[in-house]
């Protein structure tokens, strides 16, 4: 179309200056004129990026995870580990092997001075493992813009914690030790090992194993960058069995990962 | 429909659990569950919070052990005050005063701290306090109530803190040394453990003899200044321990095997110095096995054999078969009972008894009659005369050397109960008339214990079947009415009969005792002691020492049982004492026979007998001739010197106080003796 109308203003004018044959007019066209206005406001082409990611079809996810724990007591725990994971149609199976980090408080440095102690846990190593179930999942757009479109999945999870206190099978026979490794609650043996070690005023629970469940957003990015904050919520119902002197408490984390 | 029922059940389960959570709190009770963590109470106390004053070591002891539910960190303090007249001490941390004595620190475990301290406290102190601080830099505490003793001046044994004192070895050739913490309220073995060690040191060691110690000072520390000058010195070097023992490495000479005690200066320190007095170790009891064992060969026996039967009727030859062949008398002489009302009859009986035992004497072996008696006679005058005959052989032939008849055995038609008091020694007369009316009073003779006519049986019945079985030793009323029932060839038989019996030696002396018993002298076995001498004697499960008795010799009719000689040794002393064997039985027997466990099955009117075979073996008599040894090596000890000294017990611990004759006269001595290097710490409580 471009085209024809160049043509036609050529034949208008002649380059010598002579007179010209006035052409007549060839409006057969002008139902097909349109305005340049009009023309560059139409698309000119079309391409396309994909936004969701298919977590269903990765073979398998890993990152780094951090957590802080919400253990109602004086101490303050952060967890600093890693993780791996696996889809299973709607499930997601993770494990994550993490060190805990516990820190006394002025609080818990004023109690010292008295003759009460408080529930705590000293520096451990943690082994999660975890099952989601996927409750709700699709595109958004993200805030600001810069930041890319990404897969939202809300998942419902339940897991058990298993908990390994660094030295404190120091002198436990060799034969007692798989028992003890594997026993719900901590032997004397155990807690005295540890108690050289504790911060000042705790009293050490003697829980080694824990029931959680929460829930984890996952948000993917293409191609398969993973961010995954996560609350859960320690439910203590074998408590009795383990002697366990925690209650309720929580655990909000973050994880950082990829998917392949 | 069952997996969603199990479903729901474990739903409800878990909120259960849940719920339970928030309301109690499973390590208090409280219901904190569900909010912040509770904080609890350590509740700390003392368990131990005594003190200590000697004034002769112007020394205060303190002794102390906290206790919490939870653990006392390394922050937490002891804390001592006190004041006497010229001084006052604030409540001041254990570790910042200076101790007189080592005191190591004491890991008690993280429920508790415990430890010990002395320190130099001139004057009497009053005042004396104790607390916990719960934290270096807190200020709360919790004080204790302290038990605090003073100690006075007076002798040493009874004033001092450490008294030394010397044990021997099992060969009392080698010393050792010991120091014993001596405090009101605290024990030795727990001062160690609260972490006091106290040095001591010995020289100038010597030996000889001495006096007892007073009956207050039963470890005879410093029972003299020095070591008496008639003592021969040991040319042993001084030792020195912080342990609460030493061996000296170096035996005694054989010089020193007569002298019951070493005697030597031993020092321990306080906080004026040093204190050096005497010490004693006293040699143990010198203990031997008063007599290894009574020996008596057990010989097997020949049986006579006699059949005496009424030979003018035949009463049943079905039972008077079994007679023969449950005593093994086939082709053995028989005598006939027709006319043993007439006079003379038990003397002729006698005399063929005799006749023959004289002919199988000849043999060399010891014998035994066997009878077996078939009659019909329910007046018992038979076994009367037969008493009578039996009366006029074996009396005179119980107290015979070997060879000679041991006993008789009888198998009687009828059961009966022999009543001549002598005979009942020597007879087993079977089947015994049991005792109709139970009394305790009444103790049956062996031969009635062993040999009980046993009432009859009756018979299971399974339907169709009958079950029972006969005794091997019956009444001819019980034979004949097994046999109606179940047929003569499932009443058994016996295959072998053996007669075991002591061999006399020609010393060999009886003496009755009581109505059933004996008691044999086998071979002048005697017991020797010196009148200083001490017994013990130990109970123990094996019979042998509860059948040995004991006559001191020359004193006839005076025999105690073997577990009375220590007190009748102690009481009147006797320079020899003879040995015997109790027994009720002279022989044994060893029957081996074959039982039938008969069953008669009834179809109709028709019954069919048959039986089930098996074998057995029963022993009738004295059990105690199975074994010709009677060990009383365990069961009677016999101490030869030093049997005023005081001694070890099983577990190890000197006993000062136990001298070995009155403390071990009717307990075992089993003492364990402290041997050379199993450490510097023995049990001393």
């Amino acid at each position: 179309m471009i085209l024809e109308l160049l043509a036609a203003a050529a034949l208008s004018a002649a380059p010598d200056g002579g007179v010209t044959l006035e052409p007549v007019p060839d409006t057969s066209i002008e139902r097909y004129r349109t305005p340049l206005e009009a023309l560059t406001e139409r698309p000119i082409g079309e391409t396309s990026r994909a936004v969701r990611f298919d977590w269903r079809r990765s073979r398998v996810g890993f990152g780094v995870i951090g957590s802080s724990l919400l253990e109602l007591n004086n101490y303050s725990s952060a967890r600093v580990g890693g993780y791996v994971r696996k889809a299973l149609g709607n499930l997601m199976l993770d494990a994550a092997v993490t060190y805990v980090f516990v820190f006394g408080s002025d609080a818990s440095n004023k109690l010292a001075l008295t003759p009460y102690r408080q529930f705590g846990r000293p520096n451990r190593f943690e082994l999660d493992v975890n099952v989601g179930y996927a409750i709700a999942e699709g595109v958004v757009t993200a805030r600001p813009g810069l930041v890319p479109a990404a897969q939202l999945v809300l998942t419902a999870n339940v897991g058990a914690r298993y908990l390994f206190y660094p030295g404190s099978l120091a002198g436990v026979p060799a034969l007692d030790v798989v028992g003890g490794l594997f026993a719900p609650r901590l032997s004397d043996t155990e807690i005295t090992n540890l108690d050289k070690g504790r911060l000042p005023a705790m009293q050490i629970d003697r829980a080694r194993y824990g029931l959680l469940a929460g829930f984890t957003l996952d948000l993917y990015f293409q191609p398969g960058i993973a961010v995954t904050p996560r609350v859960m919520m320690a439910l203590p119902v074998f408590s009795g069995i383990q002697g366990a002197g925690l209650g309720w408490w929580w655990e909000l984390s973050l994880g950082v990962g990829a998917s392949l | 429909m069952g997996s969603a029922r199990a479903t729901h059940r474990l739903s409800t389960a878990l909120v259960s659990a849940l719920l339970a959570s928030c309301v109690l709190d499973p390590s208090s009770g409280l219901p904190l569950g569900c909010g912040k963590v509770p904080i609890t109470d350590i509740n700390a106390g003392f368990t131990l919070s005594d003190v200590s004053w000697f004034q002769d070591e112007q020394t205060l002891f303190v002794f102390y052990r906290v206790e919490a539910e939870q653990g006392l960190g390394a922050e937490s303090l002891i804390e001592l005050r006190y004041r006497t007249d010229d001084v006052v001490v604030p409540w001041t941390e254990l570790s910042l005063l200076t101790p007189v004595h080592t005191h190591l620190p004491v890991d008690c475990g993280v429920k508790a701290r415990c430890g010990s301290l002395s320190v130099k406290v001139e004057k009497t102190p009053r005042e004396v306090g104790l607390r916990l601080r719960y934290h270096r830099d807190g200020a709360l505490s919790l004080e204790a109530p302290v038990l605090f003793n003073v100690v006075g001046l007076g002798p040493a044994h009874l004033t001092r803190s450490l008294l030394v004192y010397g044990v021997f070895d099992e060969t009392n050739t080698q010393v050792q040394w010991r120091s014993r913490n001596q405090f009101p309220t605290v024990r030795n073995e727990q001062a160690t453990e609260l972490g006091l060690r106290r040095t001591f040191w010995v020289t100038d060691a010597t030996f000889g003899a001495v006096e007892q110690p007073a009956a207050d000072n039963p470890y005879g520390y410093a029972f003299s200044p020095i070591c008496p000058l008639d003592f021969t010195s040991l040319p042993w070097p001084e030792r020195r321990t912080s342990e609460r023992a030493l061996f000296e490495p170096t035996a005694l000479p054989l010089t020193a095997s007569t002298s019951p005690v070493v005697c030597a200066s031993a020092t321990v320190t306080d906080a004026l110095g040093t204190l050096t007095t005497t010490a004693l170790a006293r040699k143990n009891p010198q203990v031997r096995p008063a007599f290894p064992g009574l020996r008596s060969p057990v010989r097997e026996n020949q049986p006579v054999g006699f059949v005496l039967r009424v030979c003018n009727r035949v009463i049943s030859q079905e039972h008077l078969d079994m007679q023969v062949q449950r005593l093994l008398l086939a082709g053995e002489p028989e005598i006939c009972l027709d006319d043993f009302l007439a006079t003379g009859f038990s003397d002729r009986l006698a005399s063929t008894f005799k006749t023959r035992i004289d002919q199988q004497r000849q043999a060399g072996k010891d014998m035994v009659l066997v009878l077996a008696v078939h009659h019909d006679d329910t007046t018992r005058r038979l076994g009367a005369v037969i008493e009578r005959a039996l009366e006029s052989v074996l009396l005179p032939e119980r107290d015979k050397s070997s060879p000679r008849v041991s006993g008789a055995f009888l198998l009687d038609s009828s059961a009966y109960r022999v009543t001549s008091t002598t005979l009942k020694q020597l007879v087993l007369w079977c089947p015994s008339r049991l005792i109709t009316q139970f009394d305790l009073d009444v103790v049956p003779a062996a031969s009635e214990r062993d040999c009980p006519a046993v009432p009859d049986q009756p018979d299971l019945v399974l339907g169709p079947f009958k079950l029972n079985q006969l005794p091997i030793l019956p009444t001819r009323q019980q034979f004949q009415t097994f046999i109606d029932k179940y047929s003569l060839a499932q009443t058994g038989s016996m295959k072998k009969l053996t007669y075991l019996a002591p061999e006399r030696s020609a010393l060999a002396e009886n003496i009755p005792v009581g109505e059933f018993g004996l008691i044999t002298k086998f071979n002048n076995e005697t017991i020797s002691a010196a009148p200083e001498d001490a017994f013990s004697f130990c109970p123990s499960e094996d019979p042998a020492p509860a059948r040995t008795v004991v006559q001191p010799v020359g004193v006839p009719g005076a025999l105690v049982p073997l577990q009375q000689l220590p007190a009748l040794h102690q009481q009147s002393p006797f320079p020899l004492y003879a040995l015997g064997l109790a027994w009720e039985s002279p022989f044994l027997i060893r029957a081996e026979y074959e039982t039938r466990s008969a069953i008669a099955a009834t179809v109709a009117t028709f019954t069919l007998p048959f039986g089930i075979i098996g074998t057995d073996q029963r022993y009738l008599g004295a059990e105690q001739w199975q074994r010709d040894l009677f060990p009383l090596a365990d069961a009677l000890a016999q101490c030869t010197r030093d049997c005023d000294h005081p001694t070890f017990d099983s577990s190890g611990v000197f006993q000062p106080g136990a001298r070995f004759r009155e403390a071990f006269a009717t307990q075992c001595y089993r003492p364990k003796f402290p041997v050379p290097n199993e450490g510097g710490f023995p049990r001393d409580p």
